[in-house]
C-alpha cells in the first residue's frame, strides 16, 4: 500500500487542508494502520505544541495578580472615601476619560499582533521545481531546496569566507574566530 | 503593586517568549561508536534555538563539542555527520575540521554552526543526532564509517596543507622572515581579494530561463596542468546570459595506474575578461575505473546560474575547466604542486587552500612571530 507523505499528514494533522482534501486522508487513514499512528502521533504533538504555546510566561501568577489588583482597586477606593474625595462634576473630568482606553489600546494590539505572529507560520517559499543549490556571497549564505522545500544557511559573521557547490552539497569555509581553526560545513540535498 | 508599565513589559516578555523557544539540552545527541579515536568530554545545546516554519522545524545549532584524542597517534582532521532527518534536503549536514594537531590525550573544541530542517511533528527524541564521519591520522590513515566521503576530503586538505606548508617553511629558511612575510600577504590579499560569485546549481525538474534563441554552444577552454594524471580532451556547454547547462567534458587517464575519482574546476569569463571560479563537479561515481590511457566524460544535468553578490547576474563569454584533484584506485590522490601553480591563471582560479587560509589568519591576528612558530610545529 502506498502512504502518504509526512507533509501531507502533517497538514491534515494541523487541519491546515480543504475539505475534499481532508476527506480523502480521511478514508486512507480508515485503511491503512501506519498512517493512522502517524498522523495521531502528529495531532498528539501539535496539541502539545499548542499547550506549550498558550502556557502562561514562567514567574508569571495570574491568580496572584488578580488578587492584587482587586486589592489595590479596594485599597483605593476606601482612601478616596476616607479624604473625603467625590469626583468633580466638572468640565475637566470627561476631558481624560479617554485617557485609560487610549493606553490600553496599544498594549491590546500588541498582544493580537504576538499571538498572531505565534500563529503563523511562514510557509517555505517554492522557488523552482528540481534540486538547487545556492552558494552566495550576499547574506543569504548557503542553501539547498528540493521541489520547492529546503532552507538556506545565513554567512558566518567572519572575514574571508569560501564558498562552494558541489555535487548535490553547499559548502561554507571559514576561520573561526573563538578557536582559530577552519571549519568547513556543508548541507546536503540529499 | 503592578504598574501600567510593568503590565507592558509582562505581554512583552510572554510574547517574545512564546515566538523564540530554546530547546532542552537533550536536544542534540552526539553518538561516537566504542572504539572511536575521539571521546567527547562535553557537548550542550549551547545558544542553539528552533522555529517552527509551515509543517517544519528550523534549528539554528550554535554550539560546541569538546572532544579528546583518545588514540596514540595526532589528529589532523576530524569530520562530523550532523542529523536532524535524513529525507527532506537541508536534513543532513557535516562539519569538518581539517589542519589540526592534536596530539594524544589533548582535548579540542569543534563549533557547530548549522541551519537544519525537519519535520515539526515526528514523536519524542532528539533534534538532532551528532555522529563521527571520519578522523584523519598524521600518517595519513583513517578512521570511520566515511558516509560523506571524509576520507578523500580530509586526506586532500591534508596533502594541501602539507604543500602549503613546505612552500612556506622553504621561502623561511631560503630568503628570511621578511620574505615569508611578504609571501603571507600576498596570500591574504589572494584570499581576501579573489573576485567572488554568487552561484546557483538547479538540477531536474524546469528551472531555467535559458530561451533557445538566445542559446549557444560554447567550447571549453582548459587550463593544463603538466604533471597532471588526467588531461582534458574536449569539452562543451550551452550558455545563454548568465546561464550555462550541460557542461560536459572529456578526459584521458595519461598515468600509469587506475582513477576511481576526479574532480574538474570551472572557471567563467564575463564580458569584461573578469575570470571566476564557478564551481566543481565530481568525475566518476562508486564505479568508475579509468585505466591507463581511457578516456572518461564528466557531465553535469543541471544548470548554473552566475551573479555579483548583490549585484547583477554575470554574462558568460567563455568557460574554461581544469583537473583539480585525483584519486587512484590505490587510494592515493593527487594534487596540483606549488610550482603549477605558479601559472597566474591557475593560481587566480583555485580556491587556496584551507591550511593557506589558516595561516594567513594566524599572521593577521598574531603577527609574523606567531606565523613562524606555527610553521615550527610541523
Amino acid at each position: 500500500m502506498t502512504h502518504l507523505a509526512e507533509s501531507t499528514l502533517a497538514l491534515y494533522a494541523g487541519k491546515e487542508l480543504s475539505v475534499v482534501s481532508r476527506f480523502r486522508i480521511a478514508l486512507h487513514l480508515r485503511r491503512c494502520g501506519r498512517c493512522r499512528r502517524h498522523a495521531e502521533e502528529m495531532r498528539r504533538t501539535s496539541r502539545w505544541m499548542h499547550a506549550q504555546r498558550n502556557e502562561t510566561p514562567a514567574g508569571v501568577h495570574w491568580d496572584e495578580m488578580a488578587a492584587e489588583m482587586t486589592a489595590n482597586i479596594r485599597l483605593g477606593l476606601a482612601a478616596g472615601r476616607c479624604v473625603g474625595f467625590q469626583p468633580a462634576e466638572t468640565d475637566s473630568a470627561p476631558r481624560f476619560a479617554w485617557l485609560s482606553p487610549a493606553l490600553a489600546l496599544p498594549v491590546l494590539v500588541l498582544v493580537i499582533a504576538g499571538w498572531i505572529l505565534q500563529s503563523w507560520h511562514p510557509p517555505l517559499q517554492p522557488v523552482h521545481s528540481g534540486l538547487v543549490l545556492q552558494a552566495s556571497y550576499s547574506d543569504s549564505g548557503i542553501g539547498v531546496e528540493k521541489d520547492g522545500r529546503g532552507l538556506s544557511m545565513p554567512s558566518p559573521h567572519t572575514q574571508n569566507v569560501v564558498y562552494s557547490v558541489q555535487g548535490s552539497a553547499a559548502g561554507v569555509r571559514y576561520v573561526d574566530a573563538e578557536s582559530g581553526q577552519v571549519t568547513i560545513s556543508h548541507v546536503y540535498a540529499q | 503593586m503592578f504598574t501600567r508599565s510593568r503590565w507592558i513589559a509582562l505581554a512583552l516578555g510572554g510574547v517574545l517568549t512564546a515566538w523564540a523557544q530554546e530547546a532542552p539540552p537533550s536536544s542534540l545527541k552526539v553518538n561516537l561508536p566504542a572504539d572511536s579515536p575521539v571521546g567527547l568530554v562535553s557537548a550542550g545545546w549551547g545558544e542553539s534555538r528552533t522555529e517552527a516554519r509551515g509543517g517544519a522545524l528550523v534549528l539554528d545549532l550554535h554550539t560546541a563539542l569538546v572532544l579528546r584524542n583518545v588514540s596514540q597517534q595526532h589528529i589532523r582532521g576530524v569530520s562530523l555527520l550532523v542529523l536532524a532527518q535524513e529525507v527532506t534536503p537541508g536534513g543532513k549536514a557535516s562539519v569538518a575540521v581539517p589542519s589540526l594537531d592534536v596530539r594524544p590525550n589533548e582535548t579540542f573544541p569543534i563549533r557547530i554552526d548549522l541551519r537544519l530542517l525537519r519535520p515539526l511533528l515526528t514523536g519524542a527524541g532528539p533534534y538532532a543526532e551528532v555522529s563521527l564521519d571520519g578522523v584523519l591520522f598524521d600518517n595519513l590513515s583513517f578512521y570511520g564509517p566515511d558516509r560523506l566521503s571524509s576520507r578523500r576530503s580530509m586526506t586532500v586538505w591534508e596533502l594541501e596543507a602539507r604543500r602549503d606548508r613546505r612552500y612556506f617553511k622553504s621561502v623561511l629558511e631560503a630568503r628570511g622572515p621578511a620574505a615569508l612575510q611578504q609571501e603571507i600577504i600576498d596570500a591574504f590579499a589572494r584570499i581576501s581579494e579573489r573576485p567572488r560569485l554568487d552561484v546557483q546549481v538547479i538540477r531536474g525538474g524546469r528551472a531555467t530561463a535559458m530561451a533557445s534563441s538566445q542559446e549557444r554552444e560554447c567550447r571549453l577552454a582548459f587550463l593544463q596542468i603538466p604533471d597532471s594524471p588526467l588531461e582534458p580532451v574536449s569539452g562543451l556547454a550551452r550558455v545563454a546570459g548568465a546561464e550555462a547547462r550541460a557542461p560536459s567534458i572529456e578526459v584521458r587517464n595519461r598515468s600509469s595506474r587506475a582513477i576511481r575519482y576526479f574532480e574538474i574546476g570551472w572557471v567563467i569569463r564575463d564580458r569584461q575578461g573578469h575570470e571566476y571560479l564557478a564551481g566543481s563537479s565530481p568525475g566518476g561515481d562508486s564505479g568508475l575505473r579509468l585505466a591507463p590511457g581511457a578516456t572518461g566524460r564528466v557531465s553535469e544535468d543541471g544548470a548554473f546560474k552566475f551573479s555579483r553578490p548583490n549585484g547583477p547576474q554575470v554574462a558568460i563569454e567563455g568557460m574554461t575547466a581544469f583537473v583539480s584533484q585525483v584519486e587512484f584506485a590505490d587510494g592515493a590522490v593527487w594534487i596540483p604542486t606549488r610550482a603549477a601553480m605558479d601559472d597566474p591563471r591557475l593560481r587566480s582560479a583555485l580556491a587556496p587552500s584551507p591550511e593557506e587560509q589558516r595561516l594567513a589568519d594566524v599572521y593577521r591576528r598574531r603577527g609574523l612571530t606567531a606565523l613562524i612558530n606555527e610553521l615550527k610545529k610541523f
